[in-house]
């Protein structure tokens, strides 16, 4: 394959005529590509060395599978104190080799629900599992229609995902969902607006999480130089706690763009998890922020996705994110000291949130902002 | 794996201990049927002054032989990063193959070079989730060689290589896709047999490459790009050598010379290992290459005029 035009002749003294053929040169050169191949394939063989066990693809091989990808890659066995090879040991009892695929997706939904975790889900075709104890256990403290009837009278501004509208002398900003994309446009049009209110309520009640680049998009506005906005760390081997040295990731005010750095209050709820979590983990340790409401459901993991040999997805957390602090937020972040308070059924059924009611009293209570004292600084260009 | 293994060396033993000698015999019929009285000690002479002028020639003009293959075959990934099943499926690689003797040493120095691209798609074995992959690669090095008694052609070398890949699962979520890149020091082998069958020039070829050091890129599990975006880039490169990187490139062919052109016709096996941060990744390739070599391989040329001249 290789040959150069020309290079094809017998280009050695003793190559002419048949005498020269049965030589034990020609032996050693065998040889010697013999051993090359040999060579290429113990390569081959190496590779097989690092290969890991595979499963059967059977009730026990796909248990085992799941029990597997936990134990190693799952972040949270430690500091949760789980003893996972005992729940393993008694949902693996209830297992069959004739158990069906529904019955062997409940056993190991009901056994992934131990981890008490939202970010762990497995996924087949007809059913996802899902933890929901993170907030089906406590008070909502939240009504999306009460807001909008009762104190945006059905009047607000829509951008990048967000609602926003002048409640008074605060300026109230709703954003559902952190995998609603926030342009930074849409940011510098919401913060304009409200450029004249006292102080800003930032509402994520009921916040699921999304993209933490949505997060960081949001906190470079309200702070005035680089932060640590919180520290990650990944499995590097099979241990519960086999871990890389936290990283500190870090933020920067959005040059060129309005910032914001009068007073914020950070409405939260149990349902606000995952990326909300780390949002507020974040906003909590600003100086011009105060978390007012309910604890959030958490949610520190970073999530990855792995599968069974049936072909079913899980999804865990596989990556544990602390505040700036360094402090766990896989249980949830607390509201400011003396900030808690819960808005109950009855009262938001009537039209009153008394959560966005403390905070629309804190707002009144704050001074005038004096001529110079303006807080809204377009930085940059 | 162990089975392939085995296979590879059994059909390394024949194609080593039977197959050449009939090749042997078969390679320019105008020498091997000159008659015997003909002077061993003279035609010696001839060929070494034939061969000097061969390689003036070569030297000065150093044309460039070029390979141009397209091949089709499976492909089987593993890639912890993505997930811990074996996926399988088809694979499509555009490469070619460029050489050109050194000015310094025209009868045992070559340059290679190398470039590829690779697509494929594959599915995991019970069918629910597909990976896209696309990869690209370029290699250089150099290649010494020699022509053995029999006629037969062999070199070793090295070089370095470059490849850089990402593999696509769509359906996961913070881990979507596993990106690779490797630099390599790699050292290679090269044998060739040229023989005569039906009438037909033929060459019978075995090129082999395997890295040896170098780096390569591999992320933490649990480390999304977004966080390598953020600026962490602790423990991305690793040192790569025969413990945690392995591979092993082999193209066994048959040329068929035409005169102005060659057919190509080969098998290709390619594996790329790599382990790092408990994290295996593993990308074999198996393929059948069909290409052209634009300017021929000399070898009809070379018949009809070199030994005539010698022997008068």
């Amino acid at each position: 394959m290789l040959c150069t035009r020309r290079h094809l002749t017998p280009s050695a003294p003793g190559a002419v005529g048949a005498e020269s053929v049965a030589t034990p040169r020609r032996w050693r050169s065998r040889c010697v590509i013999f051993m090359m191949m040999i060579l290429g394939a113990m390569a081959t063989m190496l590779t097989s060395c690092r290969d890991s066990v595979d499963f059967a693809d059977d009730p026990y091989g796909n248990f085992d599978h799941l029990a597997h990808i936990i134990d190693t890659r799952y972040c949270y066995l430690d500091t949760k104190g789980i003893d996972w090879p005992a729940i393993t040991a008694r949902y693996r009892a209830k297992i069959t080799p004739e158990t069906s695929a529904p019955e062997l997706f409940r056993i190991c939904g009901a056994m992934l629900n131990e981890l008490k975790d939202g970010h762990v889900n497995l996924i087949s075709r007809w059913d996802v599992s899902y933890y929901r104890k993170w907030w089906s256990e406590y008070p909502q403290d939240f009504d999306k229609r009460c807001l909008e009837e009762y104190y945006l009278k059905f009047r607000w501004n829509t951008a990048g995902g967000m609602m926003y509208a002048r409640l008074g002398d605060a300026g109230y900003i709703y954003y559902p969902s952190f995998s609603n994309t926030v342009s930074e446009s849409a940011l510098d049009y919401a913060l304009l607006a409200l450029s004249e209110c006292k102080a800003l309520i930032i509402d994520i009640r009921d916040n699921g999480g999304g993209s933490l680049t949505n997060v960081g998009t949001l906190v470079s506005r309200f702070i005035s130089s680089e932060i640590t906005a919180g520290y990650i760390s990944h499995k590097t081997g099979p241990g519960h706690s086999d871990f890389s040295e936290p990283y500190p990731f870090t933020y920067s005010p959005a040059e060129g763009h309005i910032m914001w750095h009068k007073p914020i209050y950070l409405l939260t709820n149990r349902s606000c998890y995952s990326a909300a979590n780390n949002f507020a983990a974040i906003m909590r340790t600003l100086p011009n922020v105060i978390l007012v409401g309910a604890r959030t459901g958490g949610g520190g993991g970073m999530p990855f996705s792995s599968e069974l040999p049936n072909g079913w997805s899980i999804r865990f957390s596989a990556s544990p994110i602390t505040d700036p602090q360094g402090r766990d937020i896989e249980s949830g972040v607390d509201p400011t000291p003396g900030y808690e308070c819960h808005a109950q059924a009855e009262d938001l059924a009537a039209g009153l949130d008394l959560i966005l009611e403390r905070a629309l009293q804190e707002v009144q209570l704050l001074p005038d902002p004096s001529p110079t004292e303006q807080g809204l600084l377009p930085q940059g260009k | 794996m162990i089975h392939r293994v085995y296979t590879t060396i059994i059909i390394s033993a024949i194609i080593c201990f039977s197959h050449t000698a009939a090749a042997d015999d078969a390679v320019y019929p105008a020498i091997s049927d000159a008659p015997q009285t003909v002077a061993k000690s003279q035609t010696q002479v001839a060929c070494k002054a034939e061969l000097s002028e061969v390689m003036e020639t070569v030297a000065e003009s150093r044309p460039v032989t070029g390979l141009l293959t397209l091949s089709a075959g499976w492909e089987s990934q593993k890639i912890d990063y993505l997930s811990p099943m074996r996926f399988r499926g088809t694979a499509l690689t555009l490469s070619g193959v460029w050489t050109k003797v050194m000015p310094w040493n025209p009868r045992h120095m070559r340059l290679i070079m190398d470039a590829s691209t690779n697509v494929a798609s594959c599915l995991n074995a019970s069918g629910t989730a597909v990976t896209t992959a696309g990869e690209a690669s370029l290699g250089a090095g150099m290649l010494w060689y020699n022509t053995l008694p029999c006629r037969m052609q062999w070199g070793v070398g090295g070089g370095i290589d470059l490849t850089a890949g990402a593999e696509m699962l769509s359906r996961n979520s913070n881990n979507p896709v596993n990106a690779r890149a490797i630099s390599a020091l790699r050292i290679e082998g090269y044998a060739a047999w040229p023989f005569r069958l039906w009438g037909a020039d033929l060459l019978l070829s075995d090129r082999c490459r395997m890295p040896l050091l170098g780096t390569f890129f591999n992320p933490q599990y649990g480390e999304s790009y977004y966080e390598i975006y953020l600026g962490n880039h602790q423990g991305l490169a690793h040192f790569a050598w025969p413990g945690n990187m392995t591979g092993v490139t082999n193209d066994l062919g048959l040329s068929l010379d035409l005169g102005r052109t060659a057919l190509y016709l080969g098998y290709r096996y390619h594996l790329s290992t790599t382990y790092a941060n408990h994290l295996y990744t593993e990308i074999s390739r198996q393929s059948i290459v069909i290409g052209i070599i634009p300017h021929g391989l000399g070898m009809k040329k070379k018949r009809t005029t070199v030994p005539l001249t010698i022997i008068r």
